[in-house]
């Protein structure tokens, strides 16, 4: 398997506002198109500061700061000339808990669309039916995309707003703990449309659930106290890690 | 179940492994009973390739039971995988132990028209065939029947040894031959054994029960052909 880099950190650092003692430290690591990266550690490792590096969420709040690099197709998108806006819609993102806007559920996949300007009732029809399908939500919702989306389970919810991120073709999608806040059952559905929309996106994801790391991803980041301790196959991170410190976490050895 | 495609990928894979283990054993005999060294080659060539294959399904299993830490039937077929791996494994050192001995066998002229040892080899080979189509249909009714057939192999192994110690009293020359012959008769019995270790893999795996070194539970019909 020959794999094209998609993003790449290099020397990166990430600063809090107000801190001195930066919440990252010399991040470097690939990755890589079409496949799935998961980012792993115990709570505060940094796997989430991280995650929201990656299409620069941080710069919401003002004061945090960024070094180093991250490239996104061999361009930094740290650099003061990144249109935040064009990043983002590259650089999608789903998070922890479903984030459903109070409208019908056509209109939550329609939005995103519709703020790019396309107006043409059938080409939304289309991307809209197309997002829900790449979701696998079609199916259960075909006869009632009217209806409001707070009318539907959370594990709906949740893959509405992955349809939602979907519609408007990223290149990369962010997933920070995506089902955290679900029963079993929606997160084996979640699990089975990550692995699935690899084809589609290159996808990074954040979870605190080891096992559901090791079931979606192909590549594995496990991170400590705001460094990236290893990185490498999911396969050889929960068989034969390199590093003590790996080995300890993932064998449940930890805290 | 994301586990699935690994299970599929697996048992193909084994599934292939054992056809080879079974085509070196048919054979390496083969070379005795037709008394033709042409048989030999593609003995060592399925060798090669049933050793990778261990190493690699040995590494996948393990892969798969780290990253989808499977439970109840899952966990019975990966852990039941692994076994069957390494008895696949043997079966082809046993069959390329056949193959050795068929190639200094073969040195000689023929000692006898052989009638018990195509026998023995057509009851093993059949006790490894159905194993492997026991797995890949998960049958434990074939399963069963492989078990049962396996102290038809045994009294063979007897009857063929017997008789070689009369060609030993005879003529001390068939002394070399007649030993070589003795252990390949004790490689088709151990193949036989391990065709019923995977029967009793294959019974786990479906139904968890453990019948290693006990009496069948359930007497057998006799197979059909």
């Amino acid at each position: 398997m020959s794999q094209n880099l998609k993003m790449q950190v290099k020397d990166f650092y990430f600063y809090y506002a107000g801190t001195k003692e930066p919440a990252l430290k010399n991040i470097n690591m690939p990755v890589y198109e079409n496949q799935v990266t998961a980012l792993i550690g115990p709570s505060g490792c940094g796997k989430t500061t991280l995650l929201r590096s990656f299409n620069r969420m941080h710069d919401l709040y003002h004061g945090n700061k960024y070094k180093g690099e991250i490239l996104l197709d061999g361009e930094n998108i740290l650099s003061e000339n990144t249109d935040l806006i064009e990043l983002r819609s590259k650089v999608g993102m789903v998070f922890q808990k479903p984030t459903p806007f109070p409208m019908s559920i056509f209109d939550n996949i329609a939005y995103g669309l519709r703020l790019r300007g396309i107006k043409n009732k059938s080409e939304l029809q289309d991307r809209v039916e197309k997002a829900l399908k790449q979701a696998a939500l079609w199916e259960e919702v075909k006869d009632r995309l009217n209806e409001p989306a707070s009318g539907m389970s959370g594990g709906q919810q949740q893959r509405l707003v992955i349809a939602r991120a979907l519609a408007v073709e990223p290149e990369v999608l962010l997933f920070d703990e995506p089902t955290s806040a679900l029963d079993p059952i929606s997160t084996a559905k979640i699990e089975e449309l990550v692995v699935s929309l690899r084809d589609t996106v290159t996808i990074i994801i954040v979870t605190h659930n080891m096992q559901q790391a090791a079931r979606v991803s192909d590549y594995t980041a496990f991170m400590y106290l705001g460094e990236l301790i290893e990185f490498d196959k999911t396969d050889i991170i929960f068989t034969s890690p390199k590093k003590k410190l790996t080995e300890d976490y993932v064998s449940g050895r930890f805290g | 179940m994301l586990i699935k495609p690994k299970l599929d990928e697996i048992r193909d894979r084994i599934i292939e492994m054992a056809d080879m283990a079974a085509k070196m054993v048919e054979n390496a005999v083969e070379a005795i009973v037709q008394h033709d060294p042409k048989y030999l080659s593609i003995v060592d060539e399925l060798e090669n390739k049933v050793d990778k294959m261990e190493v690699e399904n040995e590494s996948l299993i393990i892969t798969t039971i780290a990253r989808y830490q499977p439970e109840a039937k899952y966990l019975r077929m990966l852990v039941m995988d692994l076994f069957v791996n390494r008895d696949l494994e043997r079966i082809g050192d046993h069959a390329e132990n056949i193959k050795e001995n068929a190639a200094r066998i073969l040195q000689k002229p023929k000692l006898k028209e052989y009638v018990d040892l195509p026998i023995m080899t057509e009851i093993t080979l059949g006790m490894l065939k159905d194993a492997i189509k026991s797995l890949s249909e998960l049958d434990t009714d074939l399963a069963r029947s492989v078990i049962a057939r396996d102290d038809k192999v045994d009294a063979l192994q007897d009857q063929i040894i017997r008789e070689l110690y009369t060609y030993m009293v005879e003529d001390p020359s068939n002394i070399k031959v007649a030993l070589r012959l003795i252990t390949v008769t004790n490689n088709l019995e151990r193949i036989a054994d391990l065709s019923t270790n995977l029967a009793e893999e294959v019974i786990y795996m479906k139904e968890g029960k453990m019948l290693r070194h006990q009496e069948l539970d359930v007497p057998p019909e006799e197979p059909a052909s």
